[in-house]
Order: C-alpha cells, then sequence, then structure tokens
C-alpha cells in the first residue's frame, strides 16, 4: 500500500495474527459458517472456546459487580479504578484503553488531520460511544498520558514507542485535550483544525460535535418559550416552534400531553408550525402505562378511561391544528409514540425509524387513537379509489400489523406497514433530520396550509368483524395464537371496523376513539392482560398466555 | 330403489388439462373458455347429435364470480355457438358442483323431462380465489361455538379428521407420493388420452421495446400438477400450514388448479334417434352433511348412502375416484369404510393432478367413465367431502 516508503509502524509486532487465532483457522473453525469459531452454538446453547485447553465450555458469563460498579463512575475515576485494580477483569479493560490511546497518539499525525477525524471514524465507523481521544480528554489529559507512559516505560504496552512530544508539551497540553473550542488539535500541521463550514453543512442544524468543542446541546439552544419536567419547547429560528420531549425514553406522560397541547396553542398564536423532534434516537417509545398505575390501582379501569380521553383529545388536537405540526421521527416510534406521529400533518423519518403499533405485547391494543386512524385511512383509500370498493381490503394489512404488534425494520419497512403515506418523507441523514422538517413546516405554512376537514367516513361494519374472526379462528384453532390473543385481536377488529353496525355506516373519529376507551378499559381489567402488563414490567420480555 | 322414468345415458366425457393455479398453464386462461373447449370437445364426439335437442346445460363452480360470475354456463353455450334455444344454469356445492351438475343434468332425464343434457364444471383459481374475491363471514358463525367450523379453512379441518381419526404425517406422506407415482404412470401410459381435450392457449403480451403486442400459441395436453421428483424425504422437510404442531403440509394437500370438464347425457330415445353410443349409465348419487369442522370424511356417510340406494355393495365397485382433497381426509375415508386401495385413484389424484374446485366432479367423472372401458369394468364411484361438511357419491355403470 503507497507509493513511497513509509516509517515503519512500530506496532508491527503486534499485527502477527496471534496463535489462539491461527489455530481456530488451521481446525477449519473460521466461525458461524463452519459451525464454530470463537464460539460454537450447540442446540440452543452457545459455548465458548477455552483458550488453554481448545475445548468449547459454557459461556454467558458476566462482568464481575465490583468492575460493573467501576464503569460506572464518572470518566476520570473510572480509568483510575480500573487500572489500579488487581481484578483481571478491570486490568484488560485498562489494558484496551491505554493500548487504543497509545496508537491513536503515535498515529495521529499522519493518519488523519486531526484527532476530531479519529474520533469521528471510531464512533461512525465502529459504533463507539465515545472516540478514543474523547474519553481520554474527559478522564483527565495529563493524567491518562502520565499513565501510559508509564505503563510503556514499564513495558505493558504494546510497543516501546513513547507518545508523541505534542502530547506532554505546546497547545495540547496547555489545553488539557485535543479537543477545544477553536477546534481539534492537528500534530501534523500544528494548528486547531475548526470544523468544517462547507455548504451541505448548513443542512445539520446539531451535527455531531466531540466532548469538549464546547458546542451548545440543542436542549439547551435557540430560545426556549415552555417547559416542564418532560418536554421542552422553543424555536431555533423564531419562526417555527420545536417540541422536545425529554422523559426517559420520550414515554408520553399527562405532563409531555400537557407540553404538546401548549405547543400547539403557542404554534397557533405565533409562529409558521409545530416540529416534534428530539436529537437523539428515540421519537417516543408509547405512553408512559407505569404513570398510570397509581390512578389505575385507585380507580380501576374508569379511572384509567378519563386519561386515555385526555391523549386521544390531544391527538386530534395536533391533527386539526390551525398550523402544520410535522413529525420528525428517528429511532422508535412505539405505541403512543406512533399514533403521535401519526396524527401529525406530516412525518418526515431517518432512515433508521421503527415505527408501530406494539401495545398487543402487553395485551392491550393501541388505544390512543391508533386504531382510529387505521379506520379512517382505509376509507380515505377506499373513496379515492371507487366509492364502492371494499374497505375489506384496505384495513387487512393494517388490521395484521396492529395485531401483530409488527413494528417497521427501518423508514422504508415503516411505510410498506403504512405508518408513513405518501407526502411523507424519508431523509437518509440524521443530521439533517430538523432541517428538512423545518422546511416541510414552512413550505405547508407557505402553501396556504389548512388542517383537514372534518368529515364522516364509512366503516366496514359488521361482516368484515365476522370475516377477520374468521381468519383469527383458524389461527386460534390451529394453535398459532392462543385464546387471549383471539380475543384481543377480535377487539381490535371491532374498532377497526367500527363496531357492531351495517357495513358502509358513516361515523366520525369521536366515536371510534369511544370504541377504543371501552375495548381499551376491558382489556386492563382482564387478569390475562394483568399477568401480560406485569410480566413485562417485571421482566422486561412479552409474556405470552 | 330409484323411481325414475326411464335411464340417463352418458354419451361424451372430456375435460381439458388441469393447470397450476396462478403461475401454471392456465393463468391467463379464462374459466369459461376453458369451458367452452371442453363443451366443443364433448360436442364433437357425437357429431349426429342435433344441438337443437339439448334442453339445457348444468355447471358446477364454486365461486362464480367475476371471470366465472353472470351466469358462466349460459355464456359459455352461447359462445361456444350452441343454438340459443339450450339453456344454461350454474350451481354451486363446492368440491362435488361437478358431480352435482351430471346428478342434477342426468335428472332431468331420468323424469322424463328432457332428452338431452350437458353437464360440466369450470374453475380458475387463478382468477378466482379460493373464499372468492370478497369473503364476508356472517356474524352469527361466532354466535354459537358449533358454527364456527364454518370459517375453518379447508386445511385445519383436514388436521381435526388427522387428529381425530389418527392419520399419521407418515402415512399422508407416502399416500401423496403413490399419487404423484400413480399419475406419472397413467401419463406415460397415455391413460388419459381418451377422456383430454388438448387446449390452445394464446398468450399475449406487450412489448416494451416495440410497443407490438406479441402472440405465442401453446398447445397444452397433460395435466401440469404431477411431480417426477417427488419423494418421501422431500415431503417430509414440508412444514405444517394449518395447525401449529400438524401433520398436513402443502406436499400431502391436493393442489389449486384450473381446469373444466363437459359431459352430454341422454335419454335411450335420443340415443336410438341420433345413433349415439352410450358410454355410461348414470346410477345414482347421494349427499350427507356431515360436522362442518371435519367436513373431509363426508364420503363416510355419502358412500353408503349411493350404494344403498343402488342395491350395490363395495364389491361390486371395480374403480373409485376419491378425490384427494388431503391425504388425512382421504385416508380417514379408505380406513373407515373399507375401500380397497387398490381400486381406489388407480391413475393418482387431486394431491398429484390438481383439483380445480368446482370443475373436479365433471373432470373425474370422464375419468371414470374412460376407465370403466379401458379397463372392462362394470361399476365405477365418484366421491368427494364438501367445505362446510358434506360428502357427496355418485355410481356409473359401463354400457
Amino acid at each position: 500500500m503507497g507509493t513511497g516508503k513509509r516509517s515503519p509502524d512500530p506496532f508491527e509486532a503486534s499485527y502477527a495474527t496471534p496463535s489462539v487465532l491461527s489455530g481456530l483457522i488451521e481446525k477449519g473453525a473460521l466461525g458461524q459458517k463452519t459451525g464454530a469459531g470463537f464460539f460454537k452454538k450447540v442446540g440452543k446453547d452457545i459455548l465458548r472456546l477455552d483458550p488453554a485447553t481448545g475445548d468449547y465450555v459454557a459461556a454467558g458469563g458476566k462482568a464481575d459487580p465490583i468492575v460493573e460498579r467501576m464503569l460506572k463512575k464518572p470518566a476520570p475515576e473510572r480509568l483510575k479504578l480500573l487500572r489500579e485494580s488487581t481484578n483481571p477483569q478491570a486490568q484488560f479493560l485498562w489494558a484496551i484503553l491505554r493500548d487504543g490511546f497509545h496508537y491513536a497518539a503515535v498515529h495521529l499525525a499522519s493518519i488523519a488531520d486531526c484527532a476530531r477525524d479519529v474520533d469521528f471514524a471510531m464512533r461512525w465507523g465502529f459504533g463507539l460511544k465515545q472516540g478514543p481521544f474523547e474519553l481520554w480528554q474527559e478522564a483527565g489529559w495529563t493524567q491518562v498520558a502520565q499513565w501510559v507512559q508509564a505503563d510503556i516505560d514499564a513495558g505493558k504496552a504494546l510497543c516501546a514507542e513513547p507518545l508523541p512530544r505534542w502530547v506532554f508539551e505546546g497547545p495540547v497540553a496547555e489545553h488539557g485535550g485535543v479537543h477545544s473550542p477553536q477546534g481539534s488539535w492537528s500534530p501534523a500541521r500544528q494548528v486547531w483544525v475548526p470544523m468544517s463550514e462547507l455548504v451541505v453543512y448548513c443542512r445539520q442544524w446539531y451535527r455531531d460535535t466531540v466532548l469538549g468543542s464546547g458546542a451548545v446541546s440543542p436542549l439547551a439552544s435557540g430560545t426556549e418559550v415552555y417547559r416542564n419536567d418532560e418536554i421542552r419547547v422553543w424555536t431555533p429560528d423564531g419562526e417555527v416552534l420545536v417540541a422536545s420531549i425529554t422523559a426517559k425514553l420520550h414515554l408520553i406522560s399527562p405532563q409531555v400531553t400537557e407540553g404538546l397541547l401548549k405547543a400547539v396553542e403557542l404554534a397557533e398564536e405565533g409562529f409558521q408550525g409545530l416540529v416534534i423532534w428530539s436529537p437523539d434516537d428515540v421519537f417516543s417509545a408509547g405512553a408512559n402505562l407505569e404513570s398510570l398505575m397509581p390512578v389505575f390501582m385507585k380507580s380501576g379501569a374508569k379511572g384509567i378511561a378519563p386519561e386515555e380521553k385526555k391523549l386521544q383529545d390531544a391527538m386530534l388536537r395536533i391533527r386539526y391544528a390551525q398550523v402544520p405540526v410535522v413529525a420528525a421521527v428517528r429511532g422508535l416510534a412505539l405505541g403512543g409514540g406512533c399514533e403521535l406521529a401519526t396524527y401529525c400533518a406530516r412525518r418526515v423519518a431517518a432512515m433508521e425509524s421503527y415505527m408501530g403499533l406494539v401495545e398487543v405485547g402487553v395485551g392491550l391494543l393501541p388505544g390512543g387513537g391508533g386504531l382510529t386512524a387505521i379506520a379512517r385511512r382505509a376509507a380515505e383509500m377506499a373513496q379515492a379509489g371507487n366509492a364502492k370498493a371494499d374497505l375489506l381490503q384496505f384495513l387487512s394489512d393494517s388490521f395484521t400489523s396492529a395485531a401483530m404488534a409488527k413494528v417497521g425494520t427501518g423508514a422504508i419497512d415503516s411505510r410498506k406497514l403504512g405508518y408513513l403515506v405518501e407526502g411523507d418523507l424519508i431523509v437518509p441523514h440524521k443530521d439533517e433530520l430538523l432541517h428538512v422538517a423545518l422546511a416541510q413546516v414552512k413550505a405547508m405554512a407557505a402553501s396556504g396550509y389548512r388542517p383537514p376537514r372534518r368529515a364522516l367516513f364509512p366503516v366496514a361494519g359488521r361482516n368484515a368483524i365476522a370475516t377477520i374472526q374468521g381468519q383469527l379462528a383458524n389461527m386460534r384453532d390451529g394453535g398459532f395464537i392462543s385464546a387471549h390473543d383471539f380475543h384481543i385481536a377480535s377487539l381490535i377488529a371491532q374498532v377497526v371496523c367500527g363496531g357492531d353496525v351495517d357495513a358502509g355506516s358513516l361515523v366520525n373519529e369521536e366515536y371510534l376513539m369511544a370504541l377504543e376507551r371501552e375495548r381499551f378499559c376491558s382489556l386492563l381489567e382482564h387478569p390475562k392482560t394483568q399477568e401480560r402488563i406485569m410480566g413485562m414490567l417485571s421482566t422486561g420480555k412479552p409474556v405470552r398466555n | 330403489m330409484s323411481k325414475q322414468v326411464q335411464d340417463a345415458y352418458i354419451v361424451a366425457a372430456t375435460r381439458t388439462p388441469i393447470g397450476k393455479s396462478g403461475r401454471g398453464y392456465f393463468k391467463n386462461t379464462r374459466p369459461d373458455d376453458l369451458l367452452v373447449a371442453a363443451v366443443r370437445s364433448a360436442l364433437a364426439q357425437v357429431p349426429s347429435l342435433d344441438p337443437k335437442a339439448i334442453e339445457d346445460a348444468v355447471v358446477g363452480c364454486s365461486f362464480p364470480e367475476a371471470e366465472q360470475g353472470i351466469n358462466m354456463a349460459r355464456a359459455a353455450m352461447v359462445i361456444a355457438g350452441l343454438p340459443h334455444t339450450v339453456g344454461g344454469v350454474t350451481i354451486n356445492r363446492f368440491c362435488a358442483s361437478g358431480l352435482t351438475a351430471i346428478q342434477m343434468a342426468a335428472d332431468r332425464i331420468r323424469v322424463g323431462e328432457a332428452d338431452v343434457m350437458i353437464a360440466g364444471g369450470a374453475e380458475s383459481m387463478s382468477m378466482v380465489p379460493m373464499g372468492g374475491n370478497k369473503p364476508s363471514f356472517n356474524p352469527e358463525v361466532f354466535a354459537r361455538d358449533e358454527n364456527v367450523g364454518i370459517a375453518y379453512g379447508m386445511g385445519l379441518t383436514a388436521e381435526k379428521v388427522a387428529q381425530q381419526w389418527k392419520i399419521t404425517r407418515e402415512r399422508q406422506d407416502t399416500f401423496a407420493l403413490a399419487s404423484h407415482q400413480k399419475a406419472l404412470k397413467a401419463m406415460a401410459d397415455g391413460h388419459f388420452t381418451a377422456e383430454m381435450t388438448p387446449v390452445t392457449v394464446l398468450d399475449r403480451l406487450p412489448n416494451l421495446a416495440t410497443g407490438e403486442v406479441i402472440t405465442k400459441t401453446r398447445t397444452v395436453n397433460l395435466d401440469e400438477g404431477a411431480r417426477p421428483d417427488t419423494s418421501l424425504d422431500g415431503l417430509a422437510k414440508l412444514k405444517p400450514v394449518f395447525a401449529a404442531k400438524g401433520s398436513v403440509t402443502a406436499g400431502n394437500s391436493s393442489q389449486t388448479s384450473d381446469g373444466a370438464g363437459a359431459l352430454i347425457l341422454a335419454s335411450e330415445q335420443a340415443v336410438k334417434t341420433f345413433g349415439l353410443k352410450p358410454l355410461a349409465r348414470f346410477v345414482g348419487f347421494a349427499v350427507r352433511g356431515v360436522p362442518p369442522e371435519i367436513m373431509g370424511i363426508g364420503p363416510i356417510e355419502a358412500i353408503p348412502a349411493v350404494l344403498k340406494r343402488a342395491g350395490l355393495t363395495l364389491n361390486d365397485i371395480g374403480w373409485v375416484e376419491l378425490n384427494e382433497a388431503f391425504a388425512a381426509q382421504a385416508l380417514a375415508v379408505m380406513d373407515t369404510v373399507g375401500l380397497d386401495p387398490s381400486k381406489v385413484n388407480p391413475m393418482g389424484g387431486a394431491i398429484a393432478l390438481g383439483h380445480p374446485l368446482g370443475a373436479t366432479g365433471a373432470i373425474r367423472a370422464a375419468t371414470v367413465v374412460h376407465a370403466l372401458h379401458r379397463h372392462q369394468l362394470k361399476y365405477g364411484m365418484l366421491t368427494m367431502c364438501v367445505g362446510m361438511g358434506q360428502g357427496a357419491a355418485g355410481l356409473f355403470e359401463r354400457v
């Protein structure tokens, strides 16, 4: 590789294939496709190679609790504890970090324009949460440098090459790290290299940065107009409001709902529209069921119904807002989160968006308007074609997605499931999501946006419910689903078909939402659903009963 | 015993090849066109018959809608060039539609109110799927547990039969393999030739480069479904599809298909008047209902009923066409009724040859009639189970 001569790599000796690996290769144990590698699957168990004996033994060992506790400490303390511990697991972790710091520092001048590029490469390319220089700087630049050099001097490192001088002397040492508000250090050019100002970056409102660069978190920037413990409503440009849910997993609680309603009100009063967006990779993992537990304990399902109605009313308030509300979806949009996105005027989704109605997994059904939306959408699609088109044909797939708690494996799959519709956009670059969402709001406002007309729409009715149940009966009596699965799916069918009414009956959203509430609450009181909820809360895994 | 005033004779019997639905020979061929081909071929077998003597055409079809709707029997007779004086009625008893059409046509002659009748069946499962284009169940199906069987798919009913009659997966797969082997041998020996109406298919495809429509002609004269590569190992690898821990697979179930059959029936008077050569006498028919959730056992009730009505026993029957809706139900019927396996489907059955629902009765009747002659047997039986719980059986006597 390369055209001219290059200086010898001091780490070269450590690139030799370790004997444990060459041994495996000799034996033909090349991995899963040959039946074994470092791991071997025997039946349902995964065994691991014991390098000492060459045999496969039971795997599944966990980190020692003491090491786990170390890993929870802030960076300076964490690295100190790992390095000073005699526990072999801690020693192993420290060694990996030390060797990474050593290698990155020695090679930085010849492999990258500045330290930031190495950190980005390790984060974007290898999925690390932090690049090596970020961690080094966070843990205390000089102290860690001294530890690394001490280990090199003691012969513990991969090679004897000392850390380069720029680590201990000059701007980096004075600053206490390679990342600063002026940029990141380039040992090759002896300058702080700022972030690129290429025009394309104007599309990234809050682009990826490195620790120490002094960039402001999106949740602390712009002009704030409202906040509570779980949601921040602010504007980056004075034109469009942004609602950022800050609660854990962005679960929708009464506080979040209150904040969203406030955001809509403020947007209508003085902005072009509203974007629901968060800087991290979760849109919303759903309604906050735990926050409803006290109400349920006290008043049972009767107490839940009004809370559910508040959530549904909020969905309608968003849908019929006088200004466009755009959902900027990235990551999980499950259950109530999926419903929230559905009730927005438009969705802009990052490629890695996982949308789905998952309530069936805990023995419930989508109760925040999700089933109402399915029925309305089916009517719209049927009417777009032929006024007499059979509604059930347009319901089937969406019914199945909800009844089987299907989640899109990405934005494109989410579109196939019907959670992104025509007019919605998929944005390949996650950092451009906010830009596109803001632009959509402005385009819709400039086009004279009006909320949808409140119209009645036809439902499929009682025969369609029976027809769906026919399929379900086959699945139940063929042993593919349980009696309770059948029951939940039947209730979902009842809602999306509009209840025990004649085919083609005209209904409105309020009517269907009342059906949703009634069925949702009946499930809350069902012992098998309660088993599922309790099981999920305690083990995090779905219960099939 | 029958109170008929006269006998009904089959004077012509023929059928089209059976194609695999979806991607097979007849995927773009209208079922009414298949019916027309069969009817024209049947008429060609009796050139001395004056078509004006035909009173009516009774045609079976299990999902008489779309391409097989608007009373396909009538439309096809007009298209086939029959005089407008010939009537047409399309009837539905699901898998027994074809046999029921023969029975209804025969009965018009047997009560002395018609001299010549056409009976047939046609089905394109490529164009109209099982269940129809707009399935719609009655909510009453869920009003009582006993009604739920109406909603059961055929495969699930086969699983229920397999469970209750203890028909193992191995027996089902062995039965399926034999169906293919018998069919392939009969095809190689040319035994299907006498009953077969070759069909010329015109494929019409657009050439996107030139904008022209390209037409290709091909002639189909053999059934499509039998597979030389069938093996017990291959069958064993298939997963059960109708029940989580079941034994019924795609390999030991009938195939979904396209096809048509047509027969001409005549009174003795008509035989004399037009110098016809009768092939078989229609002896009798019986239908019995059984619980919907185990519809596959229908023939267990229908077979004894038709034999008793005709004053015959199983020993008198030389050839049995037992529609192989599923190996599980065919075996349950054979075990319970005590059918002699060597007499059942000697040329293979629906598992290998396919089952175009409403056409099957007419197609297999043609098989029976010609087989009785080929092997000089006296009596033949045609029997099948019917979705939602029925069994039907018909008897024919070689003349």
